[in-house]
């Protein structure tokens, strides 16, 4: 029974690492960028969803304007902060990225306060029985549905449509895509737009699960959305799932079983070197 | 006046720390983000033996000696990733060893360790250790610049590939950048640790590892002079200010990102620029 | 015994073969061309030969020790170097010190010998000597960003030499370079070979080899064709095959 609840834990914890993460390696495989300051998106994602809410707007309506006003900042993030430093060695785009995501929760810090802020009625939190004795309120079971709808209509648009298809040819090399007539700029503000939106959605959700946003709420999903796609194959949006949903149940267990000597990071990144020295080019890629 | 060597005392061991990371990611190449761990590693080593009645420059020694061994550790895993992997691998090490330490009563758990000793003849005493701890480290520094050493620490930053062609064994200096970087860590983090005589393991997490990285880049990656000029300031420009103690991190955070945006090369590169400048005029 | 003894090498990449079942040897003091059409396998071949990729089958033996599974540092240390066809210049560094490092390579055997060597000078002086010798000692200070393809091949071609290498290999030297540039650079390579020094010339350009070299190994589709006196080779039929075949058929 308690394997159960803890698998089930997992894959909720797992669906929000894989709303994080999805926008980080849609980034990755565009840019060759590791974007630390996606997941002040998610912080900022959460403040309006939460600030909307409080002031008498609907949970959806709030979800909706949270994730389209956090796409275009994603947006401005492209536009200001990595455009201009695309032809620079990796690393410096990836400290810039630290730099700016530090800042930005300081800046949330002075604007919306240390002690962070919450639902005046938390929305979706009946109780509902899955299975005998066993409950799930319906934030847990939203965050687990909107993934896999979000994730299911992106992977149809990426396989089906015009822009999808000009995406995945972007990624997979630009020049040629750019010499296909495949307008490359345009391709990157969307995948902006929709990684960073999808964070956004991650951050509202999060604050549904806990009925609370922090400024520094975002240091942890950062840091670990990054240990995700490395695991998952930097580039990879299936093996980035995958390694989503593992890394959230084997937290789960782990926060069971070895809680007494390391914590829930630790675990974490425990299984990432461990998966690192024996495969590193990640879960499921080959070489 | 004691005020005056307490600032003095924090400056040199963050010239110190700065440029042991430096060795690694400026001379070597070698990305780190978890280098606050070593840190911890001498600050938590130091600690216990000084409260066991050890002195504190011998208690320094075990201290480099056991964060040079993780940093082997570390190491070992440089020659298994690269660029963006080891980048990430280093900070999952940082994460580690906050996250181990906080749950071991042996070292204190979440409260940490206080009432750390004082050292012989006080604060004076450990302002003149701190110097000298310092400026041996800056003439290793300058020597390995100019050795042989340096020289193909320079080729495997540029192009690791390439300097195998050229016979260099390739993982063996790796390693010892490693080992030496990681080593002056820990006698940083020793004497930290008699400076502020208390430690937790929130002293030694990522914010930290940023912010000496911060002073490497600020200064000029590989840069001695930029990145002991952009220690001294970064570590004593909250102490001056207390408007910057308050906002630190956005002071820390967009410094890094601003040099990164508009100045990659960091204090060295700009001076070095305004120098040629003049030269040509 | 030959220098080199390549014997009986083949590897796969990916399902395909790469190259099958090739031998092929370099004697002392001799100037090798290797030619063969593009996708012949001759970049794969010096990979092979230079220790960055190991083949699934086959021995490369060098100065009669098998090197087979050694890396490229250690067959570097037993006298190989190598000029690649992308030039790989230490962008970081000028000219004299890309060739200096290389010189100075016998002080970087080790950590603890490169740290207790401090002087550069000696290092400096072999490495000036070669630039005039392949005719750029007047960049010397120059950084590769600053100079034109044709020096830095030229600085590749130094930087080999500065290794004191038994056998030299050069991958395209020649690709890239107008007619007189790559004529001039072909007379250098053409004096490189010395009592102690041979050299194995992958090009495309096949005039140039022809010119310079006495024999000549043809590879095509992965598979040795021959290898004989350069005259022999260039009237052979099969060379015609193999390079004009598409237009016969």
């Amino acid at each position: 029974m308690l394997a159960i609840e803890l698998v089930i834990q997992g894959i909720v914890q797992g669906a929000i690492y894989a709303l994080i993460a999805l926008g980080l390696v849609l980034v990755y495989g565009l840019l060759r960028i590791l974007h630390v300051a996606h997941a002040a998106l998610y912080t900022l994602g959460a403040y309006i969803g939460v600030i909307i809410v409080n002031q008498g707007g609907h949970i959806i309506f709030a979800t909706a304007v949270a994730m389209v006003a956090v796409g275009f900042v994603g947006i401005g993030v492209y536009r200001f902060a990595y455009k201009p430093l695309l032809d620079k060695p990796p690393l410096i785009a990836l400290i810039a990225s630290i730099g700016l995501f530090i800042a930005a929760e300081e800046i949330y810090r002075i604007i919306f306060g240390a002690y962070g802020m919450s639902f005046a009625q938390p929305p979706l939190q009946q109780q509902i029985e899955l299975f005998k004795g066993f409950h799930l309120s319906t934030a847990r079971i939203s965050v687990v549905i909107l993934s896999i709808l979000f994730i299911g209509v992106l992977g149809w648009l990426a396989a089906s449509t015009r822009t999808g298809i000009a995406w995945r040819a972007t990624v997979s090399d630009a020049g040629m895509a750019a010499s296909f007539g495949v307008n490359i700029e345009k391709v990157r503000y969307i995948n902006f737009f929709i990684g960073s939106a999808l964070a956004a959605l991650a951050g509202v959700m999060v604050a549904l699960l806990n009925n609370l946003v922090e400024p520094t709420m975002g240091a942890v999903p950062a840091y670990k959305a990054l240990a995700i796609i490395v695991l998952g194959g930097l580039g990879s949006v299936r093996g980035t799932l995958v390694a989503s949903i593992a890394l959230g149940i084997i937290e789960s267990f782990g926060t069971i079983y070895l809680g007494h000597v390391m914590d829930r990071d630790a675990i974490a990144f425990t299984f990432l070197i461990i998966v690192l020295m024996i495969r590193p080019q990640g879960l499921l890629t080959r070489r | 006046m004691s005020y005056e060597i307490a600032v003095l005392t924090s400056m040199s061991i963050a010239i110190l720390f700065a440029l042991s990371l430096n060795l690694i990611t400026g001379f070597c190449g070698q990305v780190s983000l978890g280098h606050a761990a070593f840190y911890g590693i001498g600050a938590y080593v130091a600690a216990m033996l000084t409260k066991a009645d050890l002195a504190l420059p011998i208690a320094l020694i075990p201290a480099a000696v056991m964060a040079g061994l993780v940093g082997v550790l570390v190491g070992i895993a440089s020659l298994r990733v690269r660029h963006d992997f080891l980048a990430i691998t280093t900070m999952g090490v940082g994460f580690l060893f906050v996250g181990i330490v906080r749950k071991q009563d042996a070292l204190g758990g979440e409260i940490g360790i206080s009432g750390i000793p004082s050292v012989a003849f006080g604060r004076p005493g450990l302002l003149l250790l701190a110097l000298v701890c310092m400026v041996l480290f800056i003439l290793l520094s300058i020597y390995i610049r100019r050795s042989w050493l340096g020289f193909a620490f320079e080729s495997i930053s540029d192009d690791e590939d390439t300097a195998r062609t050229f016979g260099i064994d390739v993982s063996k200096f790796k390693l010892l950048a490693f080992v030496v970087g990681t080593a002056g860590a820990g006698i940083a983090g020793g004497l930290y640790a008699h400076h502020i005589r208390f430690i937790g393991p929130d002293s030694f997490g990522f914010v930290e590892s940023i912010t000496v990285l911060a002073m490497v880049i600020v200064g000029g990656i590989g840069s001695i002079a930029g990145v002991a000029v952009a220690a001294a300031v970064l570590a004593t420009l909250p102490l001056w200010l207390q408007f910057v103690d308050d906002y630190k991190l956005l002071i820390y955070g967009s410094l890094i990102f601003i040099t990164m945006r508009f100045a990659p090369t960091g204090i060295a590169g700009i001076v070095h620029t305004l120098w040629q400048k003049r030269q040509a005029k | 015994m030959s220098l080199l003894e390549v014997q009986n090498v083949s590897i796969r990449f990916g399902g395909v073969d790469a190259v099958r079942g090739v031998s092929l040897a370099v004697e002392e003091q001799q100037l090798l061309g290797f030619i063969g059409p593009n996708g012949a396998g001759k970049t794969t071949m010096m990979r092979i030969i230079m220790g960055m990729v190991r083949p699934q089958q086959g021995s490369v033996e060098f100065r009669g020790k098998d090197i087979t599974q050694w890396s490229v540092q250690h067959r570097v240390q037993l006298g190989l170097a190598l000029a690649q066809q992308i030039v790989k210049p230490l962008h970081s560094l000028t000219l004299l010190d890309n060739v200096a490092l290389a010189a100075g390579a016998r002080h970087m055997r080790n950590p603890l010998q490169a740290f207790l060597n401090v002087d550069r000078s000696e290092a400096r002086d072999q490495a000036r000597n070669l630039l005039d010798f392949v005719g750029i000692g007047n960049v010397n200070n120059a950084f590769p960003s600053e100079v034109p393809l044709g020096f830095i091949k030229r600085m590749e071609v130094a930087r080999a030499l500065a290794l004191e290498p038994g056998l030299l290999l050069l991958d395209e030297p020649l690709a890239g370079l107008n007619q007189t540039e790559a004529r001039d650079l072909a007379d250098l390579i053409a004096s490189l070979v010395t009592p102690s020094r041979s050299v194995l010339l992958i090009e495309h350009n096949i005039g140039e080899v022809a010119r310079i070299c006495s024999e000549i190994y043809v590879q095509e589709n992965g598979q040795r064709l021959m290898q004989d006196k350069a005259e022999r080779v260039m009237a052979s039929a099969a060379l015609r095959q193999a390079y004009l075949g598409e237009h016969k058929a």
